[in-house]
């Protein structure tokens, strides 16, 4: 997947969507504006799965509603495809699923989808087999007859992704898609995410989930207050550098001890250690001596923090920088 | 950018789509006005001469748009019921706002006029306020009448009030003249028997030409029915020759006339006696009037007028009031006390 | 992908809003059926088909003002019920779909704004076209049986009545759009108000007319004006004097007045297309 992100940035694909100083401020009359979003720099190219996640009043749904053309920005621009989001062309090409969607009750999912699809004015000829695909796609076979406001969470959810892909879109927006779910919606939404990447889809976004985002997202920005305050692919976000993450057993007790003095030990029981060692002589060092020591090296590679623990830190920053300031 | 055009187009066929509906509401407005579909609508012309107390409940009126006679009908409804339940001073305020609701709803003029005029007269305390109240009935028919100066009905209810309530026969008459050139709520023609009334108002005052020359139309009007012909023939006999001679300022002859031709059939004819009564006025011979009149008046309860010119040759002769007769000339209990007067002021019997 | 670009040359052709009829359609569609699942709509059709018949009850007036007061009941009736919902519907229409939020993903699918305003237009007054057919349904019935219960021919002004419940229809159409169009900015409470002043003003735009023309004040009568220029006429709809004499009315002024309210309409629509495309969500 990583080779179709590279393949697209060096043929200089066009990104699909770029905000420059996308700003939202709301100024009610008699209240003092609130500014939603400040100076936006964002980039989402083809084929790549990009999150945005921050806590709630980020601005997630404000950079989201902006990129739909529901909202206008104040500053600054937003452009998908290269043009202005309000346009209908580029709806033509996008799918959106909103955050706890509410659809109109009485009706069934396949009514739903039905209703949506005279709405892309999908071809009469397709409709129906185009809608039983995606029942099919997320799960909700067998389940379509029965009256939307039956459904559970999941199930909403379900419909609400299929009637984004409705119309095949080339890229497809998600809010929270895994917000209330338990483990096995969870599982099944990031499958077809990662089913959406593989048909060459853009995916972007927004959650607050920072851990489901993790195993999904090619690329993240972290929103705060307004403000992007990180941005990277995850493997420059997470993969902390010259850092290694070591893990051994069959240890003597001894040799335990003296290994976790070469570094941060994170665990130790029994004749296992979980340790971080600095890269370079650190490292070489223990790994001489794991195997000096008849030790088994189970694992070895270099650290990874979590997303969470990135966010926590840049907030940190963040904040550390607006007392400063 | 499209849409900013889009904007341009969209405020440049704003403008023209309204002027457009100005010019089509302006002839809309032309078509009402001149086809009559406006009758059901708001009172406007005669807004500025309503006293300021109506202007509230017009104001209501309109902002009840097409509810407005709905409404009226139902406060009409609760009249008729308060009415029933004999609770008629009740009723007027709450017709009034009925008809200022819907001025054209002739219904409600008319029976509330009644109401004023008769019941609630008849109920008064003393007879000066009766007769205020006969006055609110008739200027309450005039109003009508102002709102509705098409329509026959209110007409004919003004002129009835003026013939039965007052027994003003020459006002009668006339207003019944005005209401014949009338319309009725079809734009036909009034009914027939309002020929019939003006006739019988100018029998009673008397005035023998126009009667004849009233049932002589009417004839005309309405060949069929009975009663002109029965009505001229009595006149005929009784009247005719008598109204000849006091037409002509005979007055003697015209009084053996009336007696010889009259008296004997039916002396106590009402159109007899005034006319009796009318020739010693133009004789000069008060008296004789006022004993004329007084015995006109003690043979018919109801004769108003008689009374009336009771009380007038009185004031013009400079006589006090005989006692029980009040100033309005409406009847009273009086016989024991007419007696009375007649004894200490003419001298004699009561006839 | 097939599909993809499929529906995109097929959209493509549609620039204009003729191609998007189908899209429009499934709007009204939507919306038809969504409004007999408010259950107040269906309350006020049963409460108004209930009243009509109360007018039969009233029966100690005189002939000539029986029938007027079965007529103006019944109109007024009809008239005020189709009001109601005709404003409710429209006011809370777009407000309802904010606040539930199935507006958003509507308006993230390739539809204009304003073909979603006007999908939820003609969704309503399909409504309200069932509603009322209904409700004169019954009124012609109750009409008939109060004519011969007058011995009068049951089917006399009939023509005359049709096309009074044909204007009131526009009538209420007319005030709906007033309503949807303020409900693509306002809240649901501010529009329903506004839009009984609206009613209240139309009924005085006679009034209004009367002293545009005959006031001396030169200030009043630029303002009587421009307000007679703007406000809607109610009164144009109105046959009650009509009937009353038993005058027939010539298509052509039902031709004029359909006009109007198509004028009329066509004005709010633009306004509607302007305050839409400007919200933001």
């Amino acid at each position: 997947m990583d080779a179709i992100l590279e393949h697209s940035k060096e043929q200089k694909m066009e990104p699909v969507i770029v905000t420059e100083s996308l700003t939202k401020v709301y100024k009610a009359p008699l209240e003092p504006s609130v500014t939603a979003l400040q100076d936006l720099n964002l980039e989402v190219y083809p084929g790549e799965v990009f999150a945005l996640v921050g806590p709630n009043g980020s601005g997630k749904t404000t950079t989201l509603k902006l990129l739909l053309g529901l909202i206008f920005p104040t500053r600054g621009t937003a452009r998908v495809f290269g043009e202005n989001p309000r346009s209908v062309e580029v709806k033509r090409r996008i799918g959106f699923m909103p955050d706890g969607p509410y659809f109109y009750g009485h009706l069934t999912g396949n009514e739903l989808l039905d209703f949506y699809a005279d709405i892309l004015q999908i071809p009469r000829s397709q409709k129906k087999q185009r809608i039983e695909e995606l029942i099919e796609l997320v799960g909700m076979k067998g389940r379509s007859h029965l009256q939307v406001r039956t459904y559970s969470k999941g199930m909403i959810q379900r419909i609400g992704l299929a009637q984004a892909l409705l119309n095949d879109p080339e890229l497809v927006l998600l809010d929270e898609p895994t917000a209330g779910l338990d483990p096995i919606g969870t599982r099944d939404v990031k499958d077809i995410i990662l089913k959406m990447r593989q048909q060459g889809k853009t995916v972007f976004l927004c959650s607050h989930l920072l851990s489901d985002v993790e195993r999904i997202a090619d690329r993240v920005a972290v929103l705060h207050q307004g403000r992007l305050i990180r941005s990277g692919t995850m493997e420059e976000l997470l993969v902390v550098k010259g850092r290694f993450e070591v893990q051994a057993s069959r240890l003597s007790a001894e040799a335990l001890e003296a290994l976790g003095r070469m570094g941060e030990v994170l665990e130790v029981a029994d004749s296992r250690i979980h340790l971080l060692l600095e890269e370079g002589e650190a490292l070489q060092k223990a790994l001489a001596f794991i195997e000096a020591k008849g030790g088994h090296l189970d694992y070895l590679a270099p650290q990874r923090r979590t997303l969470e623990e990135v966010f926590i830190e840049a907030v940190r920053e963040a904040v550390g920088e607006e007392v400063i300031e | 950018m499209r849409l900013r055009w889009h904007r341009g187009l969209a405020l440049g066929l704003l403008v023209l789509f309204l002027v457009s509906l100005s010019a089509t509401q302006g002839r809309i407005a032309k078509v009402r006005q001149e086809g009559n579909y406006r009758g059901a609508g708001l009172p406007i012309e005669r807004l500025a001469e309503l006293p300021v107390q109506d202007l509230s409940l017009v104001t209501i009126g309109a902002i009840l748009g097409g509810f407005r006679s709905v409404v009226a009908n139902i406060l009409w409804l609760k009249c008729d019921e308060y009415w029933h339940q004999g609770r008629v001073f009740r009723l007027v305020p709450l017709a009034k706002a009925v008809v200022l609701l819907e001025p054209h709803f002739i219904e409600a003029w008319r029976i509330t006029a009644w109401h004023l005029a008769y019941n609630m007269s008849v109920e008064a305390p003393t007879p000066e306020k009766a007769r205020e109240y006969i006055e609110m009935g008739l200027k309450f028919l005039e109003e009508g009448i102002k709102w509705n100066p098409d329509r026959y009905e209110l007409f004919f209810e003004l002129g009835w009030t003026y013939y039965d309530k007052l027994n003003e026969y020459e006002k009668a008459a006339a207003i019944f003249q005005q209401a014949l050139q009338k319309k009725d709520e079809f734009g036909s023609r009034p009914p027939t028997y309002i020929w019939r009334m003006i006739a019988h108002a100018y029998e009673r005052y008397p005035r023998i030409d126009e009667a004849v020359r009233w049932w002589q139309i009417d004839a005309q009007v309405e060949p069929d029915h009975p009663v002109h012909r029965g009505a001229l023939q009595t006149i005929h006999e009784r009247y005719v020759r008598a109204w000849e001679h006091f037409e002509r300022g005979e007055l003697d002859e015209a009084m053996a006339a009336l007696l010889e031709d009259w008296q004997k059939d039916d002396p106590y004819d009402t159109i007899g006696m005034h006319f009796k009564a009318r020739i010693y006025e133009r004789k000069q011979d008060i008296d004789r009037a006022i004993e004329t009149w007084f015995e006109a008046a003690r043979h018919s309860a109801v004769d108003k007028l008689a009374r009336r010119r009771v009380i007038e040759l009185c004031r013009l002769t400079g006589r006090p009031l005989p006692q029980g007769i009040n100033d309005v000339g409406l009847p009273t209990e009086v016989r024991d006390e007419w007696d009375r007067w007649f004894q200490e002021n003419l001298g004699r019997h009561a006839p | 992908m097939a599909t993809a670009t499929q529906v995109q040359a097929e959209s493509k052709r549609g620039t204009l809003l003729l191609h998007s009829w189908r899209a429009i359609w499934a709007i009204t569609r939507g919306t038809f059926k969504d409004t007999w699942r408010q259950r107040i709509i269906l309350v006020l059709l049963v409460f108004g088909m209930a009243v009509l018949p109360a007018s039969l009850i009233f029966s100690w007036l005189s002939a000539g003002e029986e029938i007027k007061f079965v007529i103006d009941t019944g109109l007024g009736t009809i008239l005020l019920f189709g009001l109601l919902m005709g404003i409710f519907m429209a006011a809370s229409m777009i407000p309802l779909e904010i606040e539930h939020r199935t507006i958003f993903t509507i308006l993230s699918k390739p539809v204009r704004r304003f073909e979603f305003v006007l999908g939820k237009f003609l969704g309503i007054a399909l409504t309200l076209l069932v509603n009322i057919l209904l409700m004169g349904v019954v009124f012609l019935v109750i009409y008939g049986v109060k004519q011969v219960m007058l011995n009068a021919p049951p089917f006399q002004n009939f023509v005359t009545l049709i096309q009074a419940l044909f204007l009131l229809y526009l009538q209420v159409m007319l005030i709906t759009t007033i309503a949807l169009t303020v409900s693509t900015v306002a809240s649901l409470w501010f529009n329903i108000i506004f839009s009984f002043f609206v009613y209240f003003v139309g009924n005085m735009s006679e009034v209004i007319h009367h002293i545009s023309t005959h006031t001396q004040v030169n200030a009043l009568r630029l303002l009587m004006g421009i307000f007679n220029a703007i406000v809607p006429h109610f009164e144009n709809f109105d046959l009650r004097q009509k009937l009353l004499l038993g005058d027939p009315v010539p298509w052509g002024y039902v031709a004029q007045v359909v006009g109007y309210t198509a004028q009329y309409v066509v004005v709010m629509f633009l306004i509607a297309y302007l305050l839409f495309n400007e919200r933001e969500f």
